[in-house]
């Protein structure tokens, strides 16, 4: 593991914007993302056109946007990271390569969206893996949403280890506790009681409505840097203690996996744990990619919180929501705040280590895990640190 | 863009011996002739030994309810009126291995489904491909086999 201690402390957080956050923003993904962009810039303290290198979302806004709209002088480099809702994460993999190899000075990493008055997840068309063979052998038989494939995951837990609903409850609650503390989520005033939990609309069983993030338009935006140049910023630098990626077995289909829980992030783990030199007890809180509840109990198994089959039992009683034994999401993440593809979990670590996050800031933030999960389970795992 | 009419199998042509054998009533997964192993979704190469040779290979049509989720609310057009419905990923034995196939689970009200439940695939043909949904194995099936 020596060689991925190389990239330690490679990526410096100098800045954070985010937009707000709406069910419809009445602006162009364009607009929203520019907007982003200038506050994160605003944040670090550099001129937005000293951006030289730029981290697109598949789907979404273009380098050639941002060029055009940010009077970017020049881009340098410019990756497609396609692993869905672990992009953002993964993101910050390649962020290190470049800014170690010297290949950009300012990199940005963005999300914008109309994700609730443009297209719904379930309208627009998938351009993942694998997509001959859902088309040829899920989509006629009506599957066709992460939710529904997401299911298929919790089920076999909720058989195999004795996951409860009110488990995945617990975890709902815990992101909207933590939303009704954050004036940025969309849910701030709303708040949810596990009966409500139980009794809401079944959508694809076992998720019923509350099991399922919400859908939302704003932008977010980082910026990152050399660990040297953050020195300069205006905010106290955040450091990526270290980050990597990892792909599932068959990893363009949930069929043919031998262990049907393995994920990206069961891989991605144990390597980010030896590059930051840290691990999951070092850590004050995480900011887990709550696609869906499961999800979230799943992903604090594979990335080491608990051991498999005992994340019903970790999330129980408050332990994950505010003032809890080991906070999760305390901005909401996609359930509660809202669905800006994972970045919001990155401005919110970067936040939580700065101590700005008023009524909702941890007393003790050394450290925070941030997870990214994407296209069937691709996935990612970052280590942030003051 | 939206259309009321039911997604039909695309019928890609890397798929085209599970239509004909659908279309016979078998139902057919690829197996490795170098090394035996069985597999689904089809792959180009065996994943355990990277031969390209493959053969497609009957499997008994009877399988066991691994996972399933109940769809209520759907995003398709052609199902709108068929919620709730449920669908399912069934493990189904092969000379050679075990895979786990998708399909619809039919035969019993979605909230009597149990995981390990007994299967029968149940074959519709339609337009260039073949649906192949699963159904319960009554009691009295269950005996004669």
């Amino acid at each position: 593991m020596s060689g991925d201690v190389g990239l330690r402390d490679a990526v410096a957080v100098i800045g954070v914007g985010e937009t707000e956050y709406s069910k419809r923003s009445g602006q162009s993904p364009v607009a929203l993302a520019v907007e982003a962009s200038l506050a994160a810039a605003e944040d670090a303290g550099i001129d937005i056109r000293d951006v030289d290198g730029f981290l697109p979302y598949a789907s979404g806004i273009t380098t050639e946007d941002m060029m055009a709209n940010l009077s970017l002088r020049q881009v340098t480099f410019a990756p497609t990271i396609r692993m869905g809702g672990a992009s953002a994460v993964a993101g910050l993999l390649y962020a290190a390569l470049a800014l170690r190899a010297g290949l950009a000075s300012y990199i940005l990493l963005l999300r914008a969206r109309n994700g609730s008055s443009g297209p719904r997840v379930g309208d627009r068309r998938s351009t993942g893996a694998g997509e001959e063979f859902k088309e040829d052998f899920e989509l006629p038989y009506g599957l066709n949403t992460p939710g529904q494939r997401y299911a298929l995951m919790c089920r076999h837990h909720m058989h195999r280890y004795g996951t409860t609903r009110e488990q995945l409850g617990a975890v709902a609650l815990a992101h909207r506790a933590h939303a009704n503390a954050n004036p940025t989520a969309l849910m701030y005033e709303r708040t949810l009681t596990m009966e409500q939990y139980l009794t809401a609309r079944p959508i694809a069983e076992p998720y019923h409505l509350f099991d399922c993030c919400l859908e939302s338009d704003g932008g977010a935006a980082v910026i990152l840097t050399t660990p040297d140049r953050a020195r300069d910023a205006r905010r106290p630098s955040v450091l990526v203690g270290g980050v990597a990626e990892g792909h599932p077995q068959s990893a363009d289909s949930l069929l043919g996996r031998d262990d049907f829980l393995e994920i990206g992030l069961t891989t991605a783990a144990s390597r980010a744990w030896a590059m930051a030199g840290l691990g999951p007890s070092d850590m004050d809180a995480a900011m887990v990619y709550d696609c869906f509840t499961f999800q979230t109990i799943q992903q604090l198994e594979e990335a080491g919180f608990c051991p498999r089959g005992e994340g019903g039992a970790f999330v129980e009683d408050g332990a994950i929501g505010p003032g809890g034994r080991f906070p999760v999401n305390t901005h909401g993440g996609l359930l509660s705040q809202a669905h800006i593809l994972g970045l919001n979990h990155v401005v919110e670590a970067t936040r939580q280590l700065r101590g700005e996050c008023g009524d909702r800031q941890l007393a003790r933030c050394d450290a925070v895990a941030v997870t990214g999960w994407g296209d069937l389970g691709d996935g990612a795992l970052a280590i942030l640190h003051r | 863009m939206t259309t009321t009419e039911r997604p039909r199998p695309a019928g890609y042509d890397d798929h085209r011996p599970f239509w004909d054998g659908a279309a016979a009533g078998r139902l057919v997964v690829q197996r490795c002739t170098q090394c035996g192993a069985v597999r689904w979704p089809p792959r180009i190469l065996c994943g355990a030994c990277l031969s390209p040779e493959v053969e497609w290979v009957e499997a008994t049509p009877t399988g066991s309810l691994f996972t399933w989720t109940v769809i209520h609310h759907t995003t398709l057009a052609g199902f709108k009126d068929d919620p709730p419905y449920a669908v399912g990923l069934v493990e189904v034995t092969v000379a050679g291995g075990l895979v786990r196939m998708l399909g619809g689970i039919r035969g019993c009200a979605p909230s009597e489904l149990q995981v390990g439940m007994a299967l029968r695939a149940q074959f519709e043909v339609v337009d260039d491909g073949a649906l192949v949904n699963w159904v319960l194995v009554g009691d009295d099936e269950r005996q004669e086999t």
